[in-house]
């Protein structure tokens, strides 16, 4: 592992067979993440980002790969590979909040006892009730929420409040690693912003790393120190964010950024018009995924799956044509 | 009615009877469409912008009750009050459909799993333009040919399951236009959809208004997209707009400190700019049992106690064809507005004030 990692993927795969059918939802992802850093994850629905988000967590069980993670006292595990009672041990130091704030959280348990249960679950034996309730208390009102309707059930909250709670319930066993699955997607532009700075205050108070899965780019711009793009279960890109913003690589990121809508009636952008849509993952094109819709495409991209290669220091790529096509990006100011 | 116009909104309130009480999530809305105009109408979720729009059409729950005016130009027989129709009438169902027609937020849940897309598309030529089966196909395949449904023979006849979002997306644009109306009600269209389909669908709207004559009435909490479709644009917050304008003007110089907050609320890529986001603190309170106060009181920045919790501001306009609701903001009208509003509250003090000693007395 590198010194600094946290968290090292490599050549993840994960493959869903039913029939005689096989979807591969994720295919040969790397990628390494750094203590306090917060990874945003990008791409259009179906390209895999919350299946990869699952197999690091190991909610679902990757078909092939590695994910190293580094523990709090410094050793070196792979995460895939830990038997069960270990794996109940590292479990709370990789936490996950969820997309839809209404469907998370059990509308039979109280406000109380859905941010407690984590706590349940990894102390039963050396925390008592009353220990444990302070805690939730203590968390609760870092996130924002009144604790005197700690005793109410979910329904009673707003969304934005609800996605409080789902924060408060992933960061009360103290983790390391957080996975935003689309954790604001789901809010109202006001309370998204309320959501987003309190992500960030949070991540500077607990020291915390964010992997941060989202279709929106605007937020991942705001958010990420580095950003991963994924096209049909493939990591494409990888890079700090200005240079992914500024200096895209690859022709589907140049395509993506082009389609963002921004906010602002004057910017006139030319958009790179993609042909067609997303092509089936179990039955992938051959080549390059991405070359059908590809406007720079060259032969080699029919039969040739390109390398994921670090074409500049720090910044991934798989394209055969990456050095010579200069692609555009978000102009800085 | 002025001739340039097709479409008026005049002062229309929804009103839902619950159990707890009446909930009013639109409450008073004025605005207005041109021909061959887009006009947004933005805001965040619950504050009326759908129940609006389905008023336009007829077409809401039947325990809403709505009052107003709606004021449609038919080109042929001149003014109508749609809300003065039967909802479930011979001269609204002329309208619905032929002239005014609308595309959903969900394309996957709009449309019958059970008919083909032919089938579901070629309905609405077949209740409008001809009765002829063969003649309705013949209409609704040219028209998905040009929205680029590729294929179009062979999609006429396939279901809904077949077809990809973004694809469905254009099934329903065909049906919305094989009768070539007048307005377009988009209700959050590409909200479920992709960056890059969504770019694709918005493109094709601007393509299809350029050809006819259409005006378009855009509803959307996505001020980038917003920026890229309209004309105009109406900001509502709680059941009310607050702000209304050209688009430039509204996104340049934004006087409502709600509009003000939304526009900074989102991150802009490549302003580098990586401080926290502007944030509206609390949230839209629910549209019961509101007294007379600005509805954004609570959570304004600007409020001026002792007046925005006693009265409600109007829209002014302060700004040729730039209108405001707000006490607080600093120009001539909302100033003269702030003036009036203070005055009478001061007559209504007194007024209050002597009942009260004569009571005493």
């Amino acid at each position: 592992m590198n010194k600094e990692s946290i968290l090292e993927v490599k050549k993840l795969h994960k493959r869903f067979t039913s029939k005689n059918i096989t979807v591969k939802a994720v295919t040969d992802v790397s990628f390494n993440v750094s203590e306090g850093e917060t990874i945003g994850i990008v791409g259009e629905s179906g390209c895999g980002k919350t299946t990869l988000g699952r197999c690091i967590v190991r909610a679902y069980q990757a078909s092939e790969g590695e994910v190293w993670y580094r523990t709090r006292d410094g050793k070196e595990l792979d995460f895939l590979k830990v038997d069960k009672k270990q794996m109940k041990a590292l479990r709370k130091d990789i936490q996950m909040i969820f997309q839809d704030p209404y469907s998370s959280l059990d509308p039979r348990m109280t406000v109380l006892d859905i941010i407690k249960e984590p706590l349940v679950a990894n102390y039963k034996k050396t925390m008592s009730d009353k220990e444990m309730n302070e805690k939730v208390i203590s968390i609760a009102s870092k996130v924002g929420l009144n604790t005197t309707y700690l005793k109410r059930y979910p329904h009673a909250f707003s969304g934005g409040q609800r996605q409080r709670i789902g924060i408060a319930r992933a960061l009360v066993v103290d983790p390391k690693i957080v996975i935003c699955d689309e954790a604001v997607s789901a809010l109202d532009v006001s309370v998204q912003a309320q959501v987003i700075n309190l992500l960030r205050d949070l991540q500077k108070e607990f020291h915390l790393t964010y992997l941060f899965i989202s279709h929106d780019l605007s937020v991942v711009e705001h958010i990420s120190n580095k950003v991963g793009v994924m096209y049909l279960g493939r990591m494409v890109e990888y890079a700090p964010t200005d240079a992914l913003f500024s200096k895209p690589l690859h022709p589907y990121t140049e395509a993506l950024l082009s389609a963002v809508p921004v906010p602002d009636p004057t910017v006139q952008i030319d958009r790179i018009p993609l042909k067609g849509e997303i092509p089936n993952p179990a039955n992938p094109p051959l080549g390059c995924y991405f070359h059908e819709r590809c406007s720079y495409c060259c032969e080699k991209c029919c039969s040739e799956v390109p390398a994921y290669i670090e074409a500049e220091p720090g910044h991934f790529v798989a394209c055969h044509r990456a050095a010579e096509l200069k692609l555009r990006g978000f102009e800085y100011k | 009615m002025d001739d340039s116009l097709i479409l008026q909104i005049k002062d229309l309130r929804v009103e839902i009877p619950m159990p707890e009480g009446t909930l009013t999530p639109v409450r008073g809305v004025n605005f207005e469409m041109r021909k061959g105009e887009t006009v947004g109408l933005v805001g965040e979720s619950g504050c009326g912008k759908s129940l609006t729009c389905k008023a336009v059409l007829g077409i809401n729950d039947k325990k809403c009750k709505v009052y107003g005016e709606i004021n449609y130009n038919h080109p042929t027989d001149g003014a109508q009050n749609l809300l003065a129709m039967n909802p479930r009438g011979k001269q609204i169902r002329s309208i619905r459909g032929k002239e005014i027609s609308m595309i959903f937020q969900e394309p996957m849940v709009a449309f019958s799993p059970l008919y083909t897309i032919g089938n579901q598309i070629s309905e609405a030529a077949l209740l409008h333009i001809t009765k002829n089966r063969q003649e309705a196909k013949e209409l609704s395949i040219a028209m998905m040919k040009k929205v680029g449904i590729a294929n179009a023979e062979k999609r006429y006849n396939q279901y809904p399951h077949e077809f990809s979002g973004g694809m469905l997306q254009r099934a329903m644009i065909t049906m919305a236009l094989v009768c070539h109306p007048k307005i377009l009600i988009a209700d959050e269209p590409t909200t479920a959809l992709d960056v890059t389909i969504q770019a694709q669908i918005l493109e094709l709207m601007k393509e299809m208004q350029k050809d006819s004559d259409m005006g378009i009435l855009f509803i959307t909490h996505d001020l980038g997209v917003v920026a890229r479709m309209c004309d105009r644009v109406n900001v509502m917050y709680l059941g009310k707009i607050v702000e209304s304008g050209p688009a430039a003007t509204i996104y340049a110089d934004p006087e409502h400190p709600y509009t003000n907050g939304l526009m900074h609320s989102v991150h802009k890529i490549g302003s580098r700019k990586k401080e926290r986001l502007f944030s509206i603190e609390g949230t839209v309170p629910l549209a019961m049992n509101l007294k007379t106060a600005c509805g954004f009181y609570e959570r304004c920045d600007h409020r001026i106690e002792g007046l925005c919790d006693q009265a409600d501001p109007e829209l002014v306009e302060v700004a040729p064809d730039h209108k405001v609701a707000c006490f607080a903001c600093d120009n001539e009208a909302c100033r003269a507005m702030r003036a009036k509003a203070e005055a009478m509250l001061k007559a209504q003090g007194q007024q209050g004030a002597s009942k009260e000693e004569k009571r005493h007395e």
